[in-house]
């Protein structure tokens, strides 16, 4: 994989820390968080009932780091993507490779699923 | 010299007894033999365990301490195989003999194995021990496949349990309905529903032939032919009385150990208790008849024979939340002479049945709702007569208040099912013995032990009887930062900690949670009057965008409208809007406002622009409104100037956070039409004077609310009810409304602390009021400068935004 998939998306500065932010990429519609060392790109749609999780506070499960959505409360692991709290089978958030460069956050471009996964 | 006393069983049932046993006046060395390894614990909430609500400790209720503290010989994880009833002795698998002058049975039962072909195979359990409890945690997580065989009770709560455990879960259950023995099919059709929309996967009329599998467990094949997958399969197809022993002590056994109204078995030294007995051909599997058998027992046994036994009326609750069930005594519809009254409400889920025989209560269920189960359960047992009820039998008035529902109770009245403990027990505890606290109810009677659910009702008894009622220790805010609240302010005081973060960083795990940091962002701005570091990522959405969230991620829009008072040029404005964001509902509010939902949030900030009104609070935990009527302006009978006032005391207090929302509401006179007693703060205006009321509701619950104090002039009552706001930001817990605040706190002590209080304590509040007052405002002003992307999507914009020299742009 070149490094010339990736996209800057926007600076680092943007991006509260422990907050999401919402974002269009590629047809899908993406919740960044800036968890300090790191960002998170996953989509922005509870698996629960469909909850916008970019609006959701960046919470503490047992040493990892979730972010409870705001309509039901459904605490979703950010590492893994599954709803954690209450523990729950079944699908998990889908998320997108993105990094932090020289104070810029980028998004890899063109991913197939097989990638993804 | 002391009689030797062996008890086979240490679970509830033994234990219980044991405990009834040590309150007579008792000559017995106690040893008690257990084939289990842990100390008694309750075994009714293993499924709570399993369900990650509670912890293994959280569930014991004798410790070792107490047993040693008893002089009781606990010998645990010795199985006894052989009584040898002439000798009076007992043997263990380990050839440990033991000799006793009397011997107690408390065996239990066992799940029962259907004759299954492959039910021996891995991955095959019951669920009855902690072991069990243990194994099926350690297995089970997301991407296993587990089936419940049987639908009864114990398997819908393990099915639940596993299934908040990850596991994807299918019930199997051979009867044509749910919990067939405690529920008719309606009964059991809506639990199915209810199941199936938490995602339990429920099968009926489904007859397991054989578990299939190589060594493993793979799958099941019914009857019907059809195959289910699974990896994991919990049996729980009943229970069946452990009297094998006594059996083969030769005492007299049918399905259980035959015992008579005394607990005496067909040996004048031998007695028995629990689920391995059997009373006039009934069986027992719950918990309730237990206790009773063990006072009668107990009594016997240590030569106070008199007390008797007298069976029971079964009655079952099941504790899964958000499908409750309860049911009780015979709900046959069919029998002759029987009424049956009956309510379904397929859309809330909810079916209540009553079956009356000459205006009396024989049978209930009650399937989605059972919050007023005790009601019924009261007139089965005391066989009330109806008559005069009869309108109101499946809809009663509400209940005053928790304290006036409790006092209003008989004596009789069970408070707490699990361990039979009545009302007129626990006013005993009281007056006997001191008791004040729930832990040490608790601790004396054993109330509120069990499923836990009657602790309200508890703590309601202890407030209305207990001269030294103590509230229990306050619960800490949350595992990520543990402690009080009260102690959370001290810390952010005495510290200088102005953020959440550093509270979080210096006493907490550094990261928070939804729970503690909107909390600790409450109590950071209250303590420092608006001078705090504010923290928006510890906000809930609805304070980081001024607009209340709605189930499809758009908002709701309220602009301020002090009083209700509105023009026609605000209207327009409103119309105005509405239209140009293509709003889809315009609604008027119960709060005399005007609400658009269905709002996107990048048109928030253009929206506010446009009205250009005031933010209305109405998404967050602070002053909601102040509510008026006409008052002496217009109408005929006010007789004090609502309007003008109740818009004054609006402009007082908005803008302000409250530990909750908070609702106030002015009248001009005692015809209350703006409803000034059921709001958090309300100003009832008479001839004369001001009457200032706090703590109404009417929401869940109805409450009046208590008069503060009557003053003559219109500014000492908006100052009455300043210093109250004040207060209540200052001394009640986050998430508390002023009606439980006003409860827990007691009128007298708000009273001498607001509008009594010296009057340097009243110059602290409403300076404090000022100054939180002064630094705060309009929160809709952010639209002139909005943090990033706060309101807008990010967009990606190649060479906009991000200014970077590299290779990558040609390709972006």
């Amino acid at each position: 994989m070149s490094s010339s998939q990736w996209v800057p998306i926007t600076a680092i500065g943007n991006l509260p820390l422990n907050e999401g932010r919402s974002l269009l990429w590629q047809g899908h519609d993406i919740a960044l968080f800036n968890l300090g060392s790191r960002v998170i790109a996953v989509e922005n749609r509870c698996p629960h009932q469909h909850g916008p999780i970019v609006d959701g506070i960046v919470s503490n499960v047992g040493g990892r780091v979730t972010v409870t959505c705001p309509l039901h409360t459904r605490r979703i692991c950010l590492d893994s993507g599954q709803i954690i709290k209450p523990a729950t089978a079944g699908p998990c958030v889908r998320s997108f490779p993105a990094k932090i460069e020289d104070g810029i956050v980028l998004l890899r471009k063109g991913l197939s699923e097989a990638e993804a996964a | 010299m002391k009689q030797r006393l062996a008890v086979i069983g240490n679970g509830m049932a033994g234990v219980f007894t044991v405990e009834q046993i040590l309150k007579h006046n008792h000559n017995f060395d106690i040893t008690i033999f257990g084939d289990e390894t842990h100390v008694n614990y309750n075994r009714i909430l293993l499924s709570s365990v399993l369900a990650g609500e509670k912890e293994m400790d959280d569930i014991v209720l004798n410790d070792i301490e107490w047993y040693r503290a008893n002089g009781i010989q606990a010998k645990l994880g010795l199985r006894i195989d052989k009584i040898d009833v002439a000798a009076k002795t007992i043997h263990s698998v380990h050839g440990c003999t033991t000799a006793f002058d009397k011997l107690l049975i408390a065996t239990g039962s066992s799940p029962f194995l259907p004759p299954i072909e492959g039910i021996d195979k891995q991955g095959v359990f019951v669920f009855r021990t902690l072991d069990d409890a243990k194994h099926l945690l350690a297995l089970s997580g997301p991407g296993v496949k587990a089936v419940v065989i049987g639908g009864g009770l114990l398997g819908l709560e393990a099915a639940r349990g596993l299934q908040l455990q990850g596991c994807s879960v299918t019930v199997l259950h051979l009867g044509t309905h749910l919990m067939d023995r405690q529920l008719d099919f309606t009964g059991g059709q809506f639990l199915k529903r209810k199941l199936e929309s938490l995602g339990i996967q429920v099968l009926c009329n489904a007859s397991t032939t054989a578990i299939t599998g190589n060594g493993h467990v793979e799958g099941l094949r019914l009857a019907n032919g059809a195959e289910v997958d699974a990896n994991l399969i919990v049996v729980a197809a009943g229970i069946k009385p452990n009297a094998a022993l006594a059996k083969l002590a030769g005492l007299q056994v049918n399905k259980g150990i035959v015992v008579n109204e005394y607990l005496e078995t067909s040996h004048p030294d031998v007695f028995a208790v629990g689920e391995c007995t059997e009373f006039n051909g009934q069986l027992f599997g719950l918990v309730a008849p237990l206790w009773e058998q063990g006072k009668v027992l107990a009594a016997t046994i240590t030569g106070n024979r008199g007390p008797v036994f007298t069976g029971y009326t079964p009655a079952t609750k099941l504790k899964i939340m958000g499908a409750d069930v309860f049911s009780a005594g015979d709900f046959d519809e069919q029998r002759e002479g029987v009424e049956c009254v009956r309510l379904e409400d397929p859309a809330l889920g909810i079916y209540k049945k009553l079956i009356l025989k000459d205006n009396k209560l024989e049978g209930v269920i009650l399937v989605g709702d059972a919050s007023d189960d005790h009601r019924f359960m009261d007139w089965l047992r005391n066989g009330t007569d109806l008559a005069a009820q009869r309108r109101q039998l499946l809809s009663p008035a509400a209940a005053a208040g928790p304290g006036e529902d409790a006092a209003s109770l008989p004596d009789s009245h069970t408070v707490c099912g699990c361990n039979g403990v009545s009302k007129g027990a626990i006013i005993e505890a009281v007056h006997a013995h001191g008791v004040c606290t729930l832990a040490q109810l608790k601790d004396k009677t054993r109330a509120a032990t069990g499923c836990g659910s009657c602790a309200g009702l508890c703590q309601s008894l202890l407030k209305a009887v207990a001269p030294d009622y103590a509230e229990e220790k306050a619960k800490v805010l949350c595992e990520c930062v543990p402690f009080t609240q009260d102690q959370l302010r001290e810390i952010i005081r005495s510290q200088k900690l102005k953020g959440v973060q550093e509270v979080l960083d210096i006493y907490g795990n550094g990261l928070g949670c939804e729970v503690c940091k909107p909390a600790l962002s409450y109590l950071v701005d209250v303590v420092w009057q608006g001078g705090h570091n504010e923290d928006r990522s510890a906000r809930f959405i609805n304070d980081r965008v001024h607009a209340n969230i709605q189930k499809d991620g758009t908002f709701s829009v309220i602009p301020r409208m002090r009083g209700g008072i509105t023009s026609p040029a605000e209207l327009r404005k409103i119309a105005d809007v509405a239209e140009k964001y293509n709003v889809p509902l315009v609604k008027v509010t119960g709060s005399q406002r005007i609400d658009l939902l269905g709002v996107k949030k990048q048109d928030l900030p253009k929206i506010w622009e446009d009205l250009g009104m005031r933010s209305g609070q109405g998404y967050t935990k602070g002053v909601r409104m102040v509510k008026t009527c006409v008052g002496s302006t217009f109408c005929r009978f006010g007789t004090q100037d609502a309007i003008s006032t109740g818009v004054e005391l609006e402009r007082r207090l908005e803008d302000l956070f409250t530990p909750h929302k908070t609702k106030l509401a002015v009248v001009g006179c005692p015809r209350n039409c703006a409803e000034a007693t059921v709001k958090d703060i309300g100003l009832i205006g008479q001839e004369g004077n001001w009457q200032i009321v706090v703590g109404g509701a009417a929401g869940k619950g109805v409450r009046k609310a208590d008069l503060l104090i009557t003053v003559e002039t219109t500014e000492e009552a908006l100052e009455a009810a300043s210093l109250f706001f004040q207060y209540y930001r200052e001394h009640g817990v986050y998430l508390e409304r002023t009606y439980d605040f006003v409860e827990r706190l007691g009128m007298e002590k708000v009273r001498r602390e607001t509008v009594y209080a010296t009057d340097a304590a009243k110059q602290g509040l409403l300076d404090r009021l000022k100054r939180s007052k002064d630094r705060a405002s309009d929160a809709w002003l952010e639209r002139h400068n909005p943090r990033p992307f706060q309101f807008e999507p990010i967009e990606v914009a190649p060479n906009g935004l991000v200014q970077i020299e590299t290779e990558e742009k040609a390709h972006v």
